[in-house]
């Protein structure tokens, strides 16, 4: 082990390590505060996974949207600071976790149910981000968190970026994510029809604003935007690699192909088969049917 | 899900491996899955599923719900209902219309 130490000394993979300590007396830097809060945040108990309880979730969710104000505070008080992106980055996925945790709790709690903290973190991050890395080349890692988000100031600011960005790769995971962003709060409003007793849940998650906003633009509206997005990212962008592999114009292309073809109100396309008994299998048989077509696996 | 046996329902099931039907079998008694499955990945891909994907179809073969991961039971029922509903309502004032008669 002794030699390994300094080889990642040399290669510079200690940062973090060594960031996590304050040396006495020197200023704190981005890094050493980063690290400090990262530590903090990890030390959180119960977190959501282990926490029994409604109330210790409930806590565990306002500790988690704490923290994504806190990495956002950070990133503000160093704008100079070649890691400041990074830090608004893990402010963003913190958000992200804060948001799924409490779609988890709908299912999970029975009394009492977290709600997103009205701090406007994620206004004040996509502000730092336009102020300070709207023509950074990195922009694409935390426009890529995005679209796991649920936050109206996302979809402003990928639209932001579109416009703005210089650089086509981070126009093009924009316009993709812009688009898988919005599909996913499309599909959200979905399942109002079935479960109307969600609405007052998802206008909590999306905030009142946003949640009517999304309502008024009906089923159409939404996926009309989302085609259109996803059109532009194929015939402008189509060329532009994907950081988890693949070029953004195929995966828009297969997106689109299933709006279009696999999407809600599409007619069913037929599935010819043999069934468990090896006899042939139609689903256009099934005509008159209502019928519940179920994909599963033993894993 | 049981009481809507009786109902203009089917459920299908569609394996997502490409099983000969001898071995989509064992697979399903193993599994205890009892309702008629068909075995492919060529349709897995095409339908663009990943498990459990669940598709809902109206008796005009249109798709009316898709979820990816389980949107939950009530809503499963919720769906079907809805559409088995709709469609005796349909079916009546076809048969009460003199014009079809």
């Amino acid at each position: 082990m002794r030699f390994i130490i300094p080889l990642f000394a040399f290669l510079g993979l200690d940062t973090a390590v060594r960031g996590a300590e304050p040396r006495a007396g020197a200023p704190e830097t981005l890094a050493q505060e980063y690290q400090k809060v990262l530590k903090e945040s990890g030390q959180v108990r119960p977190g959501f996974r282990d926490a029994k309880t409604d109330e210790e979730r409930k806590q565990a969710v306002e500790a988690t949207g704490e923290f994504a104000r806190r990495f956002v505070k950070l990133a503000e008080k160093y704008p100079n600071d070649p890691m400041a992106l990074e830090v608004v980055t893990r402010a963003v996925t913190t958000m992200n976790g804060e948001d799924s945790a409490i779609t988890m709790s709908w299912v999970m709690n029975k009394s009492v149910f977290p709600s997103r903290s009205e701090d406007g973190a994620a206004a004040e991050a996509t502000a730092l981000l336009v102020r300070d890395h709207l023509r950074s080349e990195k922009l694409g890692v935390v426009v890529e968190r995005m679209r796991y988000g649920t936050r109206q100031e996302y979809e402003t600011f990928l639209h932001r970026v579109i416009k703005d960005s210089p650089h086509k790769e981070v126009r093009g995971m924009a316009c993709l994510c812009l688009a898988q962003f919005l599909n996913s709060q499309s599909k959200r409003l979905d399942l109002l029809d079935v479960r109307p007793e969600l609405a007052i849940r998802y206008q909590e998650l999306l905030g009142k604003d946003y949640y009517e906003r999304l309502q008024r633009k009906g089923r159409d509206g939404r996926i009309k935007e989302i085609e259109t997005l996803l059109e532009q990212a194929a015939a402008k962008y189509g060329d532009v690699a994907m950081p988890w592999g693949g070029p953004v114009g195929e995966q828009a292309s297969r997106e689109l192909f299933e709006l279009r073809h696999f999407g809600v109100g599409k007619p069913a396309e037929d599935i010819l088969g043999d069934d468990q008994d090896g006899k042939p299998f139609k689903l256009s048989d099934y005509r008159g049917k209502v019928v519940l077509l179920y994909f599963w696996s033993e894993y | 899900m049981k009481h809507l046996a009786q109902k203009p329902f089917a459920l299908i099931g569609v394996n997502i491996f490409d099983y000969e039907p001898k071995k989509l079998k064992e697979v399903m008694d193993k599994e205890q899955i009892t309702w008629r499955s068909i075995a492919s990945q060529a349709v897995t891909s095409r339908w663009n599923a990943g498990t459990p994907t669940y598709y809902v179809i109206d008796v005009k073969g249109v798709i009316r719900y898709k979820w990816v991961g389980s949107p939950g039971e009530k809503a499963i029922d919720g769906a079907l209902e809805k559409l088995i509903r709709q469609a005796e309502i349909d079916a009546k004032s076809l048969r009460g219309d003199p014009a079809e008669k």
